[in-house]
């Protein structure tokens, strides 16, 4: 007998359930780190060492998770340049404060106005195509 | 199917560790590594706001396994194991100074947070919330802390002004858009969040944006902004997430239009061999067939069962995503699918609004909160395109309900006509979304 039997284990299988994520009885999710429960265990362990590390020199994991961004390919620069500046022009509209805008006028004052002037069914086409989406399904 | 080989996973958190116990399940035949720089793994990230704002008394808590019980279950799970190097042609990596070769690869490197381009940045105090460990250290420290800064009002950057004021720091937020979660939500869906945080005690400066981190002898003194400086002792950055895409880059996988791994609906990447899932890939928006990248921990699960399926040798697709979202927002819970009104304006794309409020339960009944609901829909056919909410409660079943009523292509006729549980306890006799379905019937 397992902890998984009132679930068939062709069902776990094609859900692709964690065996060890969810080891509660009867295939149910377990409660949160019972005691003496191996991550009950490992928990206290963690938040012992985490403790224990305070004032520590040396970079830890996850201390300085943030990152420049490498310098954007053409397609990325596009995107982010052309949907900050409609995100901005959005908020201006709907907003009851002003954004801080970071748009160059060329954004904010040449494409804006261009893209709202194109029809909805050209503009799909061309979302549709600059995305680079490929060999997707269409489920909608 | 149960070809032998070598399965490698980079990463530890929802996507890798989720394909690494399937890519296991699926060919048990295959040796499956498992490297993460972190301690730790199988325990809930985004449950740390919440310990860190008292919700949840400790975050042992948030584990849900051990280590031992990966290793049990066939995965050789190495922890504090740092890849440096991969290479896509000899199919080889190094993970803590030793070469390891694979013949699929799994890539679940996650995300960083964007770094503010503002001098200050390596202050003491300046601060970042991602792994549990960390988030135990800042637990101690917020004991000493009096003010604090959050910077920009991404959804982890609500539930740390939530969490904040729930400790009764004296809490700032700094965020260049109009309005809070301008990435994703409507002014008038974020209105009652924003007030239930100025209840709270934080104070909110919207269309602000962050000119540099003043110090001290190292430590954080203030935040200089394009309104003025805020003292504060600490703050948290909780910018956009950046892909982490450094050792993808290297081995020539392609990437797409938002920085992230380009992946087909087998989570397979450019390169033969080597899969992706996670926060550090881009997956089709179904409605606009558009990339979006960055989503939940749900979504990163659920990609990584598919990449760690079929790098075991299965056939598993993922599907173009709709979206759904929720959170608590001070004491309010906000969410949605797909499009708001906002990010339906930006794009262009044609619509309709109707919106309808509600009651969570009889409106009799103790505990009844209101719901607000909004509805878009393509003009003249009514078929749904996004959806938002905000309410006391019952906004989490909604958006599910929600997303998946767009996936199958559902109009407001069907909305307006939708059967609802009616109990009471439980819910209202008029189903919010179907009144708001039926007041835009009128507007096709």
């Amino acid at each position: 007998m397992s902890h998984h039997d009132e679930i068939p284990e062709s069902v776990r299988e094609y859900l692709g359930h964690d065996k060890v994520a969810l080891f509660g009885k009867g295939g149910r999710p377990a409660p949160p780190a019972p005691p003496d429960s191996p991550a009950r265990r490992h928990g206290e362990l963690a938040v012992r060492e985490a403790l224990a590390a305070i004032g520590q020199r040396g970079a830890q994991p996850g201390e300085r998770p943030v990152v420049t961004p490498p310098k954007p390919s053409m397609a990325r620069a596009m995107r982010a340049n052309s949907e900050r500046a409609l995100m901005e022009a959005s908020m201006s509209k709907l907003g009851s404060v002003p954004p801080h805008v970071h748009s160059t006028a060329i954004w904010s004052k040449l494409f804006v106005p261009f893209w709202r002037a194109i029809p909805w069914g050209l503009k799909r086409r061309i979302l549709s195509v600059a995305s680079g989406v490929k060999g997707w399904r269409r489920t909608g | 199917m149960s070809e032998a080989h070598t399965i490698v996973v980079i990463g530890g958190g929802a996507a890798g560790i989720s394909a690494a116990s399937m890519a296991k399940r699926t060919n048990p035949d295959a040796q499956v590594i498992c490297c993460t720089e972190f301690e730790d793994v199988a325990y809930s990230p985004c449950g740390v706001p919440y310990v860190l704002g008292k919700e949840i008394p400790e975050f042992e808590r948030l584990f849900l396994a051990g280590p031992e019980q990966y290793v049990e279950s066939g995965v050789d799970l190495r922890t504090q194991t740092v890849v440096t190097a991969v290479d896509g042609t000899n199919r080889t990596l190094v993970a803590g100074g030793e070469t390891i070769s694979w013949d699929r690869l799994v890539v679940c490197s996650g995300f960083n947070y964007t770094l503010p381009q503002v001098p200050g940045t390596d202050l003491d105090g300046v601060t970042y919330v991602k792994n549990i460990r960390r988030g135990v250290q800042l637990n101690e420290r917020l004991n000493g802390v009096k003010k604090a800064v959050v910077l920009e009002s991404t959804p982890l950057g609500v539930e740390m002004l939530t969490a904040f004021a729930h400790r009764g720091i004296e809490t700032h937020l700094v965020d260049p858009g109009a309005w809070l979660l301008s990435q994703v939500a409507d002014p008038d869906i974020a209105e009652p969040v924003q007030k239930s945080l100025e209840e709270l005690g934080c104070t909110l400066h919207f269309g602000v944006d962050v000119t540099g981190f003043e110090g001290a002898n190292g430590r954080l003194r203030a935040v200089a902004t394009s309104a003025g400086e805020i003292e504060a002792d600490i703050c948290v950055v909780a910018t956009h997430k950046e892909p982490e895409t450094t050792l993808a880059r290297a081995m020539g996988v392609k990437l797409g239009s938002t920085g992230g791994i380009v992946v087909d609906e087998s989570m397979r990447t450019s390169l033969d061999g080597v899969f992706a899932a996670g926060d550090c890939v881009e997956v089709p928006q179904g409605m606009t067939n558009v990339a979006v990248q960055g989503l939940t921990g749900a979504h990163a699960m659920q990609q990584g069962r598919v990449a760690g399926a079929n790098a075991g040798g299965g056939t598993r697709t993922y599907n173009a995503v709709y979206v759904p979202w929720g959170m608590v927002g001070g004491q309010m819970q906000i969410g949605g699918a797909s499009f708001g009104e906002h990010l339906a304006t930006a794009a262009g794309i044609p619509h309709i609004v109707c919106t309808a409020t509600g009651v969570s339960r009889a409106r009799y009944y103790p505990g009844a909160q209101l719901i607000t609901v909004k509805l878009l829909a393509e003009p003249g056919t009514g078929t749904l395109i996004g959806a938002q909410m905000v309410g006391g409660e019952g906004i989490k079943e909604r958006a599910d309900f929600l997303a998946f009523a767009m996936k199958k292509g559902s109009t407001l006729e069907d909305i307006a006509w939708m059967e609802n549980v009616y109990s009471p306890p439980i819910g209202a006799l008029y189903e919010p979304m179907s009144t708001a379905a039926q007041n835009g019937l009128a507007k096709l």
